[in-house]
């Protein structure tokens, strides 16, 4: 799904999809300036991720965009977006806290508190 | 809106970039706010595993360590790809990149974090969705819960 959307040109498809009820590829061909067989190729793509349907109607193809492969691909990054603010958060926790008991103990135990790495400090 | 490819996060730590780049790229640190343990090697090239306990065991490339502006590694990115987990070698298997960049500022440190590469990989689990963020949830909260009482 992701895959089928990391192609400039369908990236721009499909977000203009979104704006447009049941276009047909004539339209979009128009358009985007790309012929009628190139639209069709990247919504042959599409259709396969299930992002869009392709409705033949007479001479025409409609085009109707799905939804909820979307929605769930956006769900699945905002997912994940807040699993890396839940980490850093947690980094966040655990550095400032080793940074403020570090600096109450120094004066009693400069010796002996854990130091950061010292081949990194070397850098 | 862009395409998909990409999920950004930044936070500013109130501690030297020493500090921080410490707590991403040490071994020893890096298990008191993300995994439960790891193994193997934490080094540029080579691989090491987290260990998440009840959610598994994800290994993990380390891509570039960079001290102490830089640290990367590829993983086959939790919940929504390896629903339990993955061991094995990463680099001949469907990844992202996860980055940590860090900056130097006056009140300390900017983290930014960028995980990449969400357009080479396979259809989402999706069904286990949900479940897993409630998962992940009850997971994190249990950890700060332990860290904040340490």
């Amino acid at each position: 799904m992701f895959r089928a959307l990391a192609d400039p040109v369908r990236w721009e498809l499909v977000q203009r999809l979104v704006s447009l009820h049941q276009p047909t590829i004539s339209e979009i061909s128009s358009e985007f300036g790309i012929t009628r067989q190139g639209v069709r190729k990247h919504l042959e793509v599409l259709a396969k991720a299930e992002i869009v349907s392709l409705e033949p109607r007479g001479r025409e193809v409609f085009i109707q965009l799905r939804p909820d492969q979307l929605r769930d691909a956006h769900l699945a990054l905002v997912d994940i977006e807040r699993q890396w603010e839940r980490r850093l958060n947690a980094l966040k926790l655990f550095v400032e806290s080793t940074v403020a008991s570090e600096d109450s103990e120094a004066h009693q135990s400069a010796n002996d508190s854990i130091s950061l790495s010292s081949s990194e400090l070397a850098e | 809106m862009s395409i998909p490819n990409t999920v950004e996060q930044e936070i500013i730590i109130r501690a030297p970039r020493t500090q921080v780049y410490a707590a991403i790229a040490d071994p020893a640190k890096v298990v008191r706010w993300f995994p439960d343990s790891m193994e193997g090697d934490y080094t540029a090239g080579h691989q090491a595993t987290f260990d998440f306990g009840e959610y598994g065991k994800v290994s993990i490339y380390v891509e570039a360590a960079q001290p102490e502006s830089y640290f990367a590694y590829r993983w086959v990115s939790g919940s929504h790809f390896a629903p339990s987990g993955y061991v094995g070698d990463v680099l001949t298997h469907p990844h992202t990149l996860v980055e940590f960049h860090l900056e130097e500022i006056a009140e300390g440190t900017r983290v930014k974090l960028v995980e990449s590469g969400f357009a080479s990989l396979p259809e989402l689990y999706r069904a286990k969705n949900h479940e897993d963020n409630t998962g992940g949830w009850s997971y994190m909260l249990a950890r700060l819960k332990t860290m904040a009482e340490a």
